[in-house]
């Protein structure tokens, strides 16, 4: 049992439950559009499955309940019983049972159990009998009626322990093979209904490893790599024996003519001859040998890297199982009609991006069924069909993944939304009129914006589509939408495939051998030294007709006091939002595919880089952070401007007062900021945590921070993680910090607290004066100043 | 000097052979005889204590040079002993004491520079990397030679003087009279506390 992977029985349990309850619930609510019989077998197998997995550790209450279930089930497959709502609505209450005691730890089982055993005894008596409402369709056959209680009957009297012998347990084992679909590409994939089977046969013959154990797999299958390649130097030595054989050979020959010459017989030499010809065959056949070893070892070792590197792929299909539930269930909950269509279902995704997909799909979905999608009524006015449609499609594109979720909905009033923002006050009136349709959308995604007249509890809880940018950010990906009055809104995002190989180019800096992540690469250049010039003390190169700043590389990172003079530059551009600059490296080493690692958490978060990996020679390999090298650049730059102008500022009559504001929404920034100028404060902002931490720090040259004001949810590092490595520097220690966060709960607020917050608003506080109410509070010099009557 | 006649010779030779026969008989009877009860006791005792206390005296060491000091490792805190590769220097991290990440095996593995943690200057080329601690926890330094593994007696070693040089450090655990293998002088090895010696790279990354 040792061989498990460290998870007990239970756990074990839990996981395949899991597994099967997520392709019950799937599939019952396909049958239940289809009412196709021949969909109904592998639900069966589901709750089959699960039935053996209870018996294996003893849970009776989870063994009655699956046979119940599968009863129903091959009663509906052997076309004894009619698919009918009621009665799928019973099954999918029987998954939420199997799937919420599979959500538990061991310890919790019997409370479970004693809580949950009426409710599952009732579903049970339920699914014994007849379905409810099996008399009145015509559909059904008056035979078939008669017929159910005699074949439940027997049923009833077995024993649920007892294994029925027709089902012989090999049948629903791992033994089955996974359907291995080659990922389609997303044209080739229908949107007709589709096959029920691959996905729930795929799950349910999977293994669960720990991804820890995939990753040493990885590293072990790269070493194995590296190893065979290793093996060449054999061969080559071996080339060598061979080379000196010959050398022995011509040896001998020019002997033999030397004793032809002294009247020697040259057939002396002969034996010699013969035995170094017997040797030079055998190295040449020991040659063949090796080179067959070495090239089989390198084929198949590069194979099972490949491989192993593949096996954190799924198919797209794992991000969108229970979807189809939600989607049904809350459009019942709404008294509307919608379906959802799936594309591209077998679209190969890291396992790493999937797992984040999950929140982001969800909001989506409930956002469009709440707010986009019109009643039946509405839609059958407006001409549409009563039944809308949700459409949920992923296709590789362009080396990215990119996930469209659209509805055939009423679409998004953009006048309504633009007054919408005025009134919660994120923008004046004039600065709403010149936002274009794109910064309008834009607002969507700020936290706790929503378009909802009410707060419903469908998706207006506070968290929201916010949550789908954020997500997309923090895996290197974008969040858009669009949206055409009365035909419906689209959320696109473009997201990396994968985010354990990354296209990188390789660069020399100071000796050490960096990356720098393709995507992140404007273009490189090498002009010739006399081309870079300095222009008020920094070094620039004119690329078409436009001056980039140059900064170097070894000094930025502290690889190396002063740089190598060189003959030619080699520059590599880096940029974002119209800003450039070029990274000045020692040489440039090629592009590399790397698989990349996360560095190791005693490191701590470095500063400039993202990530770590192994070369195919072997050789580390550290990934630059090519934004946040960006931004302490952008930093370094604008500090150098203020310092110049900072002693004509000294010669006033006040010390100005200075405050940061870190948020990753360009609005709530400049909300903040022109709140905080208004008081009389210059303020300089930071888009994260880390942003937030440099410019702090930089700030420190040009005199203190009198407030900091900080969000909480950011990417790269968030305001937790900011407020406590500003209290880490004795530097801030007296700074008041305060975080304004749309997270309102108790336990939010204890934690921003706990970290080192001085005061911990909620975003509503912009409304009324509690915001400057606080921030007056806590810098005392601005009263004084107030007072002191120079306020604009 | 006459020759031994043929009869005396023969008897002489009888006479040995009896001799011979005797002592053997008598050799037998020593061995065959019932074994005293107390000699049956005392000998159980030393063959069964002599076991006990060489097992628990032995202990193995990895003994290795750095400079001019030749160190130790307990032999099951040492997690391998492999040859030097390329150390990457980490930007804004790496420092005296953390010489950056090595490739050791697939795993990415941190790498100190024991000399300057230890106080002890290495030589300018190290051959090999020695790596302690477990996963997650692990940490590679290089040293200027390794002797190997040599199993020493645990009643040969000394708890380390207040004034060793590197004590500062606190990193010694026990002093052992090891012999180098090539015959020089420089007979006591410093045997290092894996531990100590891991707690006292992180501090490098504080």
């Amino acid at each position: 049992m040792s061989d498990l992977g460290g998870f007990s029985l239970h756990e074990l349990f839990r996981a395949e439950a899991e597994t099967h309850a997520a392709a019950l619930s799937e599939g019952l609510v396909k049958l239940e559009g289809t009412s196709d019989p021949a969909t109904v077998e592998p639900l069966m197998r589901a709750a089959h499955s699960i039935k053996g997995a209870a018996r294996v550790i003893g849970l009776d209450i989870a063994v009655k309940l699956a046979h119940a279930m599968e009863d129903v089930l091959v009663a509906m497959q052997k076309g004894r019983e009619a698919i009918q709502p009621a009665r799928i609505d019973q099954l999918l209450k029987g998954t939420d049972l199997l799937a919420s005691l599979a959500r538990i730890e061991e310890s919790a089982v019997p409370a479970w159990s004693t809580e949950h055993e009426p409710a599952v005894d009732a579903l049970i008596a339920e699914l014994r009998v007849a379905p409810p409402a099996a008399s009145a369709p015509a559909a059904a056959p008056p035979p078939t009626v008669p017929a159910q209680p005699a074949v439940a009957a027997p049923t009833v009297v077995q024993s649920p322990v007892e294994t029925p012998l027709e089902n012989p347990v090999v049948e629903t084992t791992a033994i089955e093979t996974p359907p291995i679909t080659p990922p389609q590409p997303a044209a080739a994939a229908s949107s007709a209904p589709p096959a029920p089977a691959p996905s729930a046969q795929a799950r349910g013959a999977s293994v669960r490893v720990t991804a820890e154990k995939l990753d040493r797999l990885l590293q072990l299958a790269g070493e194995t790599m590296l190893e065979s390649r290793r093996l060449g130097s054999l061969r080559d030595e071996t080339l060598e024996l061979k080379r000196e054989l010959v050398r022995l050979e011509d040896e001998l020959d020019r002997l033999r003519a030397d004793a032809r010459r002294s009247g020697i017989d040259p057939a002396a030499l002969a034996p010699a001859r013969k035995l170094i010809e017997g040797g030079r065959e055998r190295v040449l056949s020991h040659l063949l040998t090796v080179e067959g070893a070495i090239r089989r070892g390198e084929e198949t070792s590069t194979q099972l890297y490949h491989e192993v590197l593949s096996s954190r792929m799924r198919p797209f299909a794992d991000a969108t199982a229970t979807l189809s539930r939600t989607v049904r269930d809350l459009a019942r909950q709404l008294g509307k009609d919608a379906r959802l269509e799936i594309v591209g279902d077998q679209v190969p995704v890291d396992r790493d991006v999937l797992v984040r997909l999950d929140a982001p799909l969800n909001h989506m979905l409930r956002n469009a069924l709440d707010h986009g999608v019109e009643t039946p009524d509405e839609r059958r006015a407006k001409g549409k069909p009563a039944q809308a449609t949700l459409r949920v499609e992923a296709r590789h594109h362009a080396g990215m993944l990119r996930i469209r979720v659209s509805d055939d909905g009423r679409g998004i009033d953009l006048d309504a939304l633009r007054e919408r923002i005025v009134r919660k006050s994120l923008a004046t009136d004039a600065m709403a009129a010149t936002l274009d349709r794109q910064e309008l959308l834009e607002f969507l995604f700020l936290p706790g914006f929503s378009t909802a007249k009410q707060v419903t509890d469908i998706s207006g809880r506070g968290v929201g589509l916010d949550v789908v940018q954020s997500t997309a950010r923090e895996i290197g990906g974008t969040a858009r939408i669009d949206t055409e009055l009365g035909r419906g809104t689209v959320f696109e995002l473009e997201l990396p495939i994968t985010l354990s190989v990354i296209r990188a180019l390789l660069v020399d800096v100071a000796g050490e051998t960096l990356a720098f992540p393709l995507a992140r690469i404007e273009r490189v250049l090498q002009p010739a030294a006399s081309e870079v010039r300095s222009v008020e003390g920094r070094m620039q190169v004119l690329v078409e007709g436009k001056s980039i700043g140059v900064i170097d590389a070894a000094r930025v990172l502290t690889l190396a006091e002063t740089r190598r003079a060189a003959a030619r530059e080699n520059l590599v551009v880096l940029g974002s939002g119209g800003d450039h600059y070029a990274v000045a490296v020692d040489g440039l080493l090629g592009e590399e595919d790397l698989v990349v690692r996360a560095l190791d958490p005693r490191l701590g978060k470095v500063p400039h880089l993202s990530a770590a990996a192994v070369r195919e020679s072997g050789e580390p390999v550290l990934v630059v952070d090519a934004e946040d090298l960006l931004q302490s650049v952008r930093a370094a730059l604008n500090e150098g401007r203020l310092r110049g102008a900072r002693p004509m500022r000294a010669l006033g009559a006040r010390r100005t007062l200075r405050a940061l504001v870190v948020d990753d929404s360009a609005t709530v920034r400049e909300v903040e900021r022109q709140l905080l100028t208004r008081m009389g404060f210059e303020v300089e902002t930071a888009v994260d945590g880390l942003d937030g931490l440099h410019t702090a720090r930089d700030s420190v040259a040009t005199g203190m921070l009198d407030i900091i004001i900080s969000d909480i949810d950011m990417p790269r590092m968030n305001g937790i993680e900011f407020v406590r490595a500003l209290r880490a520097d004795p530097r801030f220690a007296g700074v008041p910090v305060v975080v304004v966060s749309y997270k309102d709960r108790e336990e939010d607020r204890l934690a921003g607290l706990e970290a080192g917050a001085t005061a911990y608003l909620t975003k509503g506080a912009f409304q009324d004066s509690t915001f400057a109410d606080t921030v007056r509070d806590l810098v005392p010099a601005l009263s004084r100043a107030e007072r002191g009557g120079g306020e604009a | 000097m006459s020759e031994p006649s043929p009869a005396t010779e023969h008897s002489t030779e009888r006479a040995l052979e009896l001799r011979e026969r005797q002592s053997l008989a008598q050799m037998r009877a020593l061995l065959d005889r019932a074994l005293p009860e107390e000699d049956l006791r005392v000998n159980t005792e030393i063959v069964a204590s002599r076991g006990e206390s060489r097992a628990a005296k032995m202990r193995s060491v990895l003994v290795f040079e750095i400079g001019e000091e030749r160190l130790g490792i307990d032999a099951e805190e040492s997690h391998r002993v492999v040859q030097c590769s390329p150390v990457r220097r980490v930007p804004h991290r790496t420092n005296e004491v953390f010489a950056g990440l090595a490739n050791i095996g697939g795993e990415l593995t941190l790498v100190a520079t024991a000399g300057s943690a230890l106080g002890v200057p290495a030589a300018a080329q190290q051959t090999h990397f020695v790596v302690i601690g477990q996963q997650g926890s692990r940490w590679a330094f290089a040293v200027d030679r390794v002797e190997g593994v040599r199993r020493i007696d645990a009643s040969a070693t000394l708890p380390p003087p207040a004034t060793v040089r590197h004590a500062a450090d606190g990193c010694t655990k026990y002093l052992a009279d090891i012999p180098p293998l090539d015959g020089r002088d420089h007979r006591l090895v410093s045997v290092l506390d894996s531990a100590r010696l891991s707690a006292l790279f992180a501090r490098s990354l504080a």
